[in-house]
């Protein structure tokens, strides 16, 4: 979409301006790839004090087309662990593929994952995670991924 | 193949690698046939990267002159206009080639829809200037003419054969006073005028939820919200649902929507710095 450039240049702004609680721009020097950490605001055991990290990765026809997303290791810090996400970072998130839509942001995108993660209680990885691993695609955009419960 | 075509392939080929002045070999083709308005168009866009805008602008009303309702002339010569600084005939010649692209159903159609803004914005920034200058010399008269007064007041009280001397330097003190008043009063004036035109944030409901633009040609769904035609339609090539609700649409399911379109128009006349806020 022609002036996609415009949209995330407001959507940065936007972030950087009104931060939502728990969520900052690490680094976003161009359009194309976005570093935004995230911690999760409640006490949950499973991530209290911990920070992760986020890859944005744009496209040209964004938002029309869904940004492609997942955890990355920072200096020091770690993919977290949660039944939806795998060791290598990839995230199964309806948000994140068939449940896209184009008035979702960067804002809205980290806020659900955010949640996700407060919501859950369960310290383990996806019970496929070894295989995933193995063969995953470099992309996640390339998995079809099943969106199994709605209850983390 | 006819040699003015073979000239046109080639320029085609320099084009798209960026080699805008080899690319003017379109200039060959016309020597060869001068009744293809592509050509014209063609060369008309090599013209534009080269930033040779008053050329450009020659082959454009070439091209129409072969055909009238020509989109990518239109569209090429508001990008020209737009950068010779004729706002005004830039916002008239990209609207006529948004309503072609749509007809013609071109994915420039929200390229184009951008260069009206980018025209509306460059009108607004014209009309603002020349705002602020005629206020400026108003201004600057009306405290002539305060001053003026003052002064003859002053000479007055001076040469009042009644009045004592303590009269006359308290008559001089309430003089100063009251023109040091009214010098105050007219410039809080002038302020709070142009405090309608200071930066406010742009209302919500007139922005493009998808490309976060302001409306130029808004269309409703079925669930009731407004999205930027061109941008929609984009969406809709490839995913048939509401943004918003999910249900299934399409594009004929989208409505124009006046009173919203209207509401930004006069808006963006207002605050034409709002287009890239």
């Amino acid at each position: 979409m022609p002036g996609y450039t415009k949209r995330l240049g407001r959507e940065l702004s936007d972030l950087k301006t009104n931060p939502a609680v728990g969520i900052s721009v690490f680094q976003a020097d161009d359009f194309r790839i976005w570093l935004i950490d995230i911690q999760v605001m409640d006490d949950n055991p499973l991530y209290v004090g911990k920070t992760f990290r986020l890859q944005f990765r744009f496209t040209p026809t964004y938002p029309i087309e869904a940004p492609e997303v997942q955890f990355i290791r920072s200096l020091g810090g770690e993919i977290p662990m949660h039944p939806h996400i795998y060791s290598n970072g990839h995230i199964c998130l309806d948000v994140l593929g068939s449940g896209w839509s184009p008035i979702q942001t960067v804002g809205s995108v980290s806020m659900s994952i955010q949640s996700m993660l407060a919501g859950n209680d369960r310290n383990e990885r996806p019970p496929d995670d070894a295989r995933y691993v193995a063969s995953a695609p470099i992309s996640p955009k390339q998995t079809r991924f099943v969106y199994h419960d709605d209850n983390v | 193949m006819q040699p003015a075509e073979l000239h046109k392939e080639a320029g085609n080929a320099l084009f798209s690698h960026e080699d805008y002045e080899g690319a003017i070999r379109y200039t060959k083709a016309i020597v060869q046939d001068a009744s293809n308005p592509a050509y014209f168009t063609n060369r008309a866009l090599c013209r534009l990267r080269l930033h040779k805008y008053e050329e450009a602008l020659a082959d454009c009303q070439k091209a129409l002159e072969l055909t009238s309702d020509n989109m990518k002339a239109h569209f090429y010569k508001a990008q020209a206009l737009l950068a010779l600084d004729r706002p005004n005939e830039a916002l008239r010649s990209s609207k006529l080639a948004y309503e072609l692209a749509l007809k013609q159903k071109s994915p420039s159609a929200s390229s184009i829809a951008q260069t009206v803004l980018n025209a509306k914005k460059r009108r607004w920034e014209v009309m603002e200037h020349r705002r602020v200058e005629k206020e400026g010399q108003l201004l600057f008269e009306m405290k002539d003419i305060l001053h003026a007064r003052y002064e003859t007041k002053i000479k007055q009280a001076e040469e009042d054969p009644d009045a004592t001397e303590q009269e006359k330097i308290e008559s001089r003190e309430f003089l100063e006073y009251e023109y040091s008043e009214k010098i105050s009063q007219l410039e809080h004036t002038f302020e709070r005028s142009d405090e309608k035109y200071r930066k406010r944030e742009v209302p919500d409901y007139l922005i493009d939820p998808i490309s976060f633009n302001v409306f130029y040609d808004p269309v409703v769904s079925k669930s009731g919200q407004s999205f930027e035609r061109s941008v929609i339609l984009e969406h809709l090539k490839n995913h048939k649902f509401d943004p918003f609700t999910r249900e299934y649409l399409t594009e004929r399911d989208l409505r124009s929507n006046l009173s919203l379109k209207a509401a930004c128009e006069q808006f963006l006349d207002e605050n034409g710095w709002a287009v890239d806020y």
